[in-house]
């Protein structure tokens, strides 16, 4: 079913950048939903996706850097990227503040991304007029 | 009317954190009190059986549903019969439906998330 004018958006990826298409594919969607007019309320990094908010990540020279792609997304669009708090800590992606927690000896979390939980995906998705879900 | 929540299971259970995370993403939504309907699907029908990737009297993740007031727990016929599992006995136990009911079981749902 096509999108109706203004619609309100959230997206959620669960793929990884080094093994799907899921982080490509999603900001290919969420580029065209803001040339569009859409509002994107959220995007949410689940499973092997959270990896995207690793800053301490480094393509290749000539591969794409999907992070900073997501990320000037983000400050371009004022769009929320969130990385699920529990899948980032799993895969050792952390801020400051969750370093400071643990008593870690550094942080890595990209920015703009925030970590917070479950239960802003849950939030988001009762918010959104369409939840868009990247998988693989 | 409230939210009505469907949440579809697709990956099967494993020891791995993409099941465990799964399974999360269900007993959040519980714990928000969403009284989510959960549909088993493709490989996740596995999590139905206790035999599967964990021992016979093991604690599961899973077995925390009720814990959360989610009792509203539907599993994929044509699933079920690809794995084999369309005579077994379900645990924890899930309404089977057929394909018809599975759309029915989408449109009346306002949210439909994958796990």
């Amino acid at each position: 079913m096509p999108f109706g004018a203004d619609v309100k958006l959230a997206i959620a990826v669960y793929g990884a950048p080094t093994s799907s298409e899921a982080p490509y594919s999603a900001l290919r969607f969420a580029r065209a939903a803001r040339e569009r007019g859409h509002e994107v309320l959220r995007v949410f990094f689940y499973y092997e996706a959270v990896a995207i908010a690793n800053a301490l990540v480094v393509p290749p020279q000539g591969e794409r850097d999907i992070g900073a792609e997501w990320s000037a997304f983000g400050r371009e669009h004022g769009v929320e990227l969130v990385a699920c708090i529990a899948a980032s800590l799993r895969r050792g992606i952390v801020d400051s503040t969750e370093a400071a927690r643990y008593g870690l000896a550094a942080h890595n979390l990209r920015e703009p991304f925030m970590l917070l939980g479950l239960g802003q995906f849950i939030e988001m998705a009762a918010n959104a007029d369409r939840i868009v879900t990247f998988v693989e | 009317m409230s939210t009505r929540y469907l949440i579809i299971v697709n990956r099967e259970p494993g020891v791995g954190a993409l099941a465990r995370e799964a399974i999360d993403l269900l007993l959040v939504a519980g714990a928000f009190d969403l009284d989510p309907a959960v549909l088993f699907m493709g490989r996740g029908v596995l999590h139905l059986t206790r035999s599967r990737a964990h021992g016979d009297g093991e604690p599961r993740p899973l077995d925390a549903l009720g814990t959360y007031g989610i009792t509203r727990l539907y599993a994929d016929a044509s699933s079920l019969r690809h794995a084999h599992l369309d005579h077994a006995p379900l645990d924890p136990a899930a309404t089977v439906v057929e394909g018809d009911a599975i759309g029915r079981l989408i449109a009346q749902s306002d949210v439909v998330l994958s796990a």
